[in-house]
């Protein structure tokens, strides 16, 4: 079972759209996909048409006293299973303070589905915080999609700076760019500059198109509503590159 | 899952429209194309997938689909054709979850039915898909119809499932899509019982139950000739040899009642049909175990026993031309044809003499006490064969157990046979450390023979003959351990009230 996680500290940067279209190729391919949306938001959960809402919130999966499986929805994709976004995942960081070694507990909480699912994709909330610990030591790769601007960069070398100094299992950090605008020079060059510079970020960007907003109309990813268009392509590619990192 | 049936059935073909009436306001249907598939069930020989509550199938090139007892469904490659051992199938979860059912038999085509097939969606308020309808009509004019709510939905299949059930004209259906296209099959998991002769009832005459259980082992040995012949899996020669051993051994302990000198006509030809089915038996038992005891060598690389398996997978093949040249020939033949008419005249022509009941508590009573004297007498450090002894009496105890079950109170009988099992279990070891190690032995002289056997394989197959004996002594050391509550008092009162 290999566990993704779309995640970055800055919001509005198309992480959810990220795991919403990997985890909908991941399934397309024959893989056993959940999705667990942590975002209290819940755009991926609604994406889905899945109403927002776990019995006994964060604090009955946090604590063990609900089971994550009986949580579990199947979405309209074959293969595509989510683990929907509830408001009271806003709470998470003060009830996993209050478990045993509670940056571990995410990952302690995935462990039963080694059998069950080949694909795990966690959508974070943006923050850094005890989730976020929680999640970047659960992971096998931490997909960071960037809007190719100064900030981010640093906020990139922030995030290496903190998972290099994880004792043992580290996850792979793959940055990606996103909301990529060709018109803008400044991303052009942030672009050509930053591979070269810097491990971990990879060749596939994710341009910005209408299309991909259509997704909350269409209430499905792109890659199933429209599998033939450049963002659905683009998506496609992504995945092979991650995918290919992970051989 | 809830208490109403989600499958129904129909005289007719199925109206969506009617259904998405029923459903409306909460739910909406969106129907998908009707489409000609032909549906297909696999299962081993041996009903091993039904027996569990399961099934497997396949729709025209589609994956195969492994439906669970709880409702789940499991989905996996398929092989690229049938009969398929389980390696023959892509690694992956479905070959995981089939592997502890099924290994080592071999996946066979059930049946095969052609239906038209229509997959249809129920949507909720907010058009999210929580559970699909499928529905299927075949030639004879019926139709079914199945609700399968998506996971984390099950409630939403249930309304639907009552919603449904006010329909005209659909009934909730007892039966599975499975059970229907069964009746259409050339074999169905009742057979056997179906062909049963008459149950065997106390009052039974002697000569007529012996005859019947013969029959059902005849049965047994013409079921599995076939699949044996075509190598379709190990486990067809292991059944066809248990059916040839049982009669024997009812032969030699209960044939005196049967009329005519039979045991003494026949005993002989089976003995020789045991003989002919044993050596690739013993190889294929020694191929499974092969790999398990390669992964026990301490001193030896596993692959210096390559040698060794390609050796033992060559004589194989040449024991298997002679195996198969005499389940073909004319002896063989003849030889269960001659059986079945003997055993259907006992069976027609038998009146009066002794009851069953008195032929099973004499016979039993005299096999136990036979395990008990030899049991007595074995200790720690007895002579090899003396154990083998008592491991034969144990085995004739158990098919009398066994052949006379109907018979017996379960009070009695439960335990007896537990702790009879134990002690075979026990023995079998033991026997089965000697007489592999011996073949090792034997193989390896015969390798070296023939230039076949490279000096670190000789050493691997010492090890392996090293590891066979510490086996095999520590099964004698558990020997005394278990055969002491098999003879306490306990179990010679069990015998005796076994069979009133």
């Amino acid at each position: 079972m290999k566990i993704y996680a779309t995640y970055n500290i800055k919001g509005g940067v198309g992480k959810t759209s990220a795991a919403v279209n990997l985890a909908h190729l991941a399934a397309r391919s024959g893989s056993n996909v959940l999705l667990w949306d942590l975002d209290p938001q819940g755009a991926a959960t609604y994406l889905f048409r899945v109403r927002p809402k776990v019995k006994g919130g964060s604090r009955a999966l946090v604590e063990g006293t609900r089971s994550l499986d009986d949580a579990i929805k199947a979405t309209d994709f074959d293969g595509l299973d989510l683990l929907p976004a509830d408001f009271r995942y806003r709470n998470m960081d003060l009830q996993l303070d209050d478990v045993k070694r509670p940056t571990r507990r995410i990952h302690q909480l995935l462990r039963p589905f080694e059998g069950e699912y080949d694909v795990v994709f966690l959508d974070c909330p943006p923050s850094i915080s005890l989730l976020s610990e929680n999640v970047l030591h659960a992971v096998d790769t931490l997909l960071v999609p960037m809007i190719p601007a100064t900030l981010s960069v640093r906020t990139f070398d922030q995030l290496s700076g903190f998972v290099n100094d994880f004792d043992g299992r580290q996850p792979q950090i793959c940055a990606f760019f996103s909301m990529v605008d060709g018109r803008k020079s400044l991303h052009h060059d942030l672009m050509e500059r930053l591979p070269a510079e810097r491990r971990g970020i990879l060749r596939t960007a994710i341009p910005a198109l209408s299309i991909i907003e259509q997704m909350a109309e269409q209430r499905a990813p792109v890659t199933a509503f429209a599998p033939q268009s450049v963002a659905a392509k683009c998506y496609e590619a992504l995945w092979y590159e991650v995918n290919g990192a992970n051989g | 899952m809830g208490t109403n049936s989600r499958a129904f059935s129909k005289q007719g073909a199925v109206d969506i429209e009617a259904i998405a009436a029923a459903l409306r306001p909460k739910f909406a249907i969106t129907a998908g194309p009707e489409t000609e598939v032909s549906h297909t069930w696999l299962d081993t020989f041996d009903w091993r997938l039904h027996e569990a509550g399961m099934s497997l199938e396949y729709l025209d090139d589609g994956p195969l689909t492994m439906q669970l007892p709880d409702g789940s469904r499991l989905q996996g490659p398929r092989a690229k054709k049938w009969p398929a051992l389980l390696h023959d199938l892509p690694a992956g979860r479905l070959r995981d979850a089939l592997d502890p059912i099924v290994a080592p038999r071999a996946l066979l085509s059930v049946v095969t039915v052609q239906r038209a097939m229509r997959e249809s969606r129920v949507l909720n308020a907010d058009d999210k898909t929580v559970a699909r309808l499928l529905s299927e009509s075949s030639n004879d004019g019926t139709s079914r119809l199945q609700v399968q709510p998506l996971r984390g939905y099950e409630a939403e299949g249930d309304q639907i499932a009552r919603l449904m059930g006010r329909v005209d004209g659909l009934t909730p259906s007892a039966t599975t899509p499975y059970d229907d296209a069964l009746t259409l099959a050339a074999r169905s998991p009742n057979d056997q019982e179906q062909n049963l002769a008459a149950p065997l009832q106390p009052e039974t005459p002697a000569p007529v139950a012996v005859a019947n259980m013969l029959a059902q082992f005849a049965a047994a040995i013409d079921d599995n000739v076939a699949g044996t012949i075509a190598a379709i899996d190990i486990e067809f020669l292991h059944d066809l040899r248990v059916a040839v051993r049982r009669t024997r051994s009812i032969l030699k302990l209960a044939g005196d009642v049967l009329p005519a000198n039979l045991a003494e006509r026949f005993a002989p030809e089976f003995k020789w049909l045991g003989d002919l089915t044993t050596p690739v038996r013993d190889l294929d038992v020694y191929l499974l175990e092969l790999d398990k005891m390669a992964d026990g060598l301490a001193s030896a690389d596993p692959r210096d026993l390559d040698p060794f398996r390609s050796f033992l997978v060559r004589h194989r093949a040449a024991e298997r031309r002679r195996l198969v040249r005499g389940l073909r020939s004319q002896r063989f033949k003849q030889l269960m044809s001659d059986w079945r008419t003997e055993l259907a005249k006992v069976a027609a022509d038998s009146h009066g003499g002794p009851a069953a009941t008195s032929l099973a508590r004499e016979r039993i009573e005299r096999a136990f006490r036979n395990v008990v004297r030899r049991g007595k007498r074995l200790a720690a450090d007895s002579p090899s064969e003396q154990v083998h002894g008592l491991r034969k009496r144990c085995k004739e105890l158990r098919y009398l157990l066994e052949v006379f079950r109907p018979l017996f109170a379960d009070a009695q009988y439960r335990p007896l046979i537990k702790e009879l099992k134990a002690l075979q279990d026990t023995l079998g070891d033991f026997q089965d450390g000697e007489v592999q190690r011996e073949a090792v032995r034997e193989f390896a002289a015969v390798m070296m023979e023939q230039g076949a056997a490279p000096p670190a394989t000789v050493l691997a197959m010492g090890e392996l003959a090293a590891q066979l004996d510490a086996h095999q002594l520590n099964a004698r050391r558990a020997l005394v351990g278990v055969l002491r509550p098999f003879l306490a008092n306990e179990n010679r009162a069990r015998v005796k009230a076994l069979v009133r």
